[in-house]
């Protein structure tokens, strides 16, 4: 499981790396990441995220029980917590803690996945739109993704869902298309911005083909963005994870997610006890408070008109 | 003015043009057979075939998006794919709690996140203004459904102040309905309140520190007029706009708080399609209806712009 909150080998911050060559790249790195570290709720968001990392990582050695072993017996069910059951257990007597430990790598596994395919789709159609531009660029591709863009992701993926089918590969697979237009609408931006620059308009003039300009002149400048706008999403896809499971529509049962772990709890919560809800809970609030405060962090540090460089 | 009214009201219909394309291909292209669905798993491929013929499943794409459009805009909604009901009938039924859940919740947001949004601007930097910002991503970090369950255990069953579960529609009793619908409105809103908050917050820091503002105030006018006319008339714009983007916020967190709280709308009948019947025919209106709702609170944004910015109404300050 890699962790989010790494600008280290990623970070090349706008304009300057060109200039600046490996050396300055390491510079400024550092720079960033001495604003990062003083940015309190920041540290603390990463430090979260590298627990829940590592915990969701070795989650089979980390977990007190087995999280799919029901204990069907009359006062197996509906534990409270207790030394053994440190979150209780829920309505087939299952281990809370066990399966909310668990539940974080499907969490994770989302994130990932998701953020990664958004990125593979989203940089390369928005470079290709934006350094191509003209008619296609104007009035297919952006227009597309601003009709995506307007819709909440929500509807948008429970739309999908109902063609293909609920599961974790789907969820995974259909948020990943949706965040998708944010990031190519992004890098078609940077990319506006920075062609008439004079390093782009030399490397044209020596005939380097388009390929290649995108990908040594345009892409390095889209790294340092979209790495801050890939911090803020996981927020939003943590999110969006949990409704989807809650809702059913999600990771299907017995695979532990927390939304449908919160869902089949709430759905006794009158009849018997709430103390299921509460490690799920836990979890899903922590980890998008984390991921919160840790974009709010990238951002400002990351963002050169924050920032003093001298 | 006319030119930006009409201009604005074309692109929303372009906009809901595309969505209408991406639905339609989403729901006819992706893979899954209604016709299995349909004639049974264990069907015959002739009785698959007829099933199809019989649907106009083997019509060519354009035709069959042309087909349903047309229906559409006519106000046709069609049957249900497997118990071939009249989605118009049940629209009809779960359109009003859907809509008083989103109009109220955008009143709740806008009432509650201005005025403490320009009270933590008044300060920035203060102690009690970290602490108010602290507590807006806090806000932000808490699902829909958590909140609901949160307000439900509290309210509901602890302080047993108002109804858990259900609706009642408010032509029956107007006092019944609100008390069912306040749950669900703190539920939808709180994110999105705690959003605006830090727009307002921000916006409202951004102008008080203009000149005009320190004009205003040594020429000796009351601090609520600084404040509110100078101040506020201002920094409106970009607090809408952002409003604006949020309203998708407010449906698709219906979608889920219907679900908590029971509500028999469009958002639970969403759920239910999705996970129960997957049938494309309702889905693809669905997407339709949400996608309709958030045209429209952005298009009432957008008519709101000449109203606050007299350069747009001029039409010298081009598009806000």
């Amino acid at each position: 499981m890699s962790d989010p909150a790494r600008p280290a080998d990623a970070a090349t911050p706008p304009l300057s790396a060109a200039a600046l060559g490996d050396g300055g790249r390491v510079r400024e790195v550092r720079a960033i990441l001495r604003i990062f570290v003083r940015n309190r709720p920041a540290l603390a968001g990463a430090i979260v995220l590298i627990g829940m990392g590592v915990v969701a990582a070795l989650a089979p050695w980390v977990a007190p029980a087995d999280p799919l072993l029901p204990n069907l017996t009359l006062e197996g069910a509906f534990q409270p917590p207790s030394w053994s059951h440190v979150a209780g257990t829920d309505h087939l007597g299952r281990d809370v803690l066990s399966r909310t430990i668990f539940g974080a790598r499907v969490a994770w596994q989302v994130v990932i996945v998701a953020i990664g395919l958004a990125v593979g789709i989203g940089v390369p159609l928005g470079l290709l739109a934006g350094y191509v531009g003209g008619k296609l660029d104007e009035l297919v591709i952006m227009r597309i993704v601003d009709a995506v863009m307007m819709m909440p992701g929500l509807v948008l993926v429970l739309a999908i869902t109902a063609a293909l089918g609920p599961s974790l590969t789907n969820t995974m697979l259909v948020v990943g298309v949706i965040w998708s237009p944010a990031y190519a609408r992004l890098a078609r931006g940077v990319v506006l911005s920075i062609k008439q620059e004079v390093y782009v308009e030399a490397a044209r003039a020596v005939g380097a083909p388009p390929t290649r300009i995108m990908r040594r002149h345009l892409l390095p400048n889209v790294v340092a963005p979209v790495f801050v706008l890939a911090s803020l999403s996981a927020a939003s896809i943590i999110l969006l994870e949990a409704a989807l499971s809650f809702i059913g529509a999600g990771v299907q049962p017995p695979t532990p997610a927390w939304g449908g772990m919160v869902s089949s709890a709430y759905d006794t919560l009158l009849s018997r006890n709430g103390w299921p809800i509460l490690g799920p809970a836990v979890a899903i609030v922590l980890m998008v408070m984390s991921f919160n405060f840790v974009g709010d962090g990238v951002r400002d540090a990351m963002d050169p008109r924050l920032r003093n460089v001298r | 003015m006319l030119r930006f009214i009409v201009t604005r009201l074309l692109s929303s219909i372009f906009g809901l043009w595309i969505v209408s394309v991406l639905s339609f291909l989403l729901m006819n292209v992706l893979p899954g057979d209604p016709s299995i669905q349909i004639a049974g798993i264990n069907a015959t491929p002739e009785l698959i075939e007829h099933t199809k013929e019989r649907l106009g499943l083997n019509d060519p794409l354009p035709e069959r998006y042309a087909r349903w459009l047309l229906r559409l805009l006519q106000g046709d909604l069609g049957l249900t794919l497997l118990a071939q009901l009249d989605q118009n009938e049940i629209f009809r039924h779960r359109i009003p709690p859907t809509v008083e859940l989103g109009v109220l919740s955008l009143f709740v947001v806008v009432v509650v996140a201005v005025p403490v949004g320009i009270l933590a601007a008044l300060r920035p930097g203060s102690k009690r203004e970290v602490v108010a910002s602290t507590a807006m991503i806090g806000g932000n970090s808490v699902p829909e459904f958590l909140t609901g369950i949160a307000l439900i255990i509290l309210i509901g069953v602890e302080l047993d102040l108002l109804p858990v579960l259900g609706y009642v529609p408010i032509w029956e009793d107007p006092v019944e309905n609100l008390k069912h619908m306040a749950m669900p409105v703190i539920a939808v809103s709180l994110t999105t309140t705690a959003l605006l908050m830090r727009q307002t917050r921000s916006a409202m820091i951004n102008v008080l520190n203009d000149d005009y503002i320190r004009t205003a105030r040594a020429k000796g006018l009351p601090a609520r007029v600084v404040l509110l006319r100078h101040g506020l008339r201002n920094a409106l714009i970009p607090i809408v706009t952002v409003f604006g983007f949020q309203a998708g916020l407010i449906f698709s967190g219906s979608v889920v708080t219907e679900t908590v709280f029971g509500i028999p709308g469009m958002g639970r009948f969403f759920v239910r399609t999705v996970v129960e019947t997957q049938d494309y025919l309702v889905v693809q209106n669905l997407v339709m209806f949400f996608a309709v709702c958030i045209v429209v609170v952005n298009l009432l944004v957008d008519l709101s712009y000449p109203l606050l910015d007299p350069r747009i109404r001029s039409g010298r300050g081009g598009s806000a």
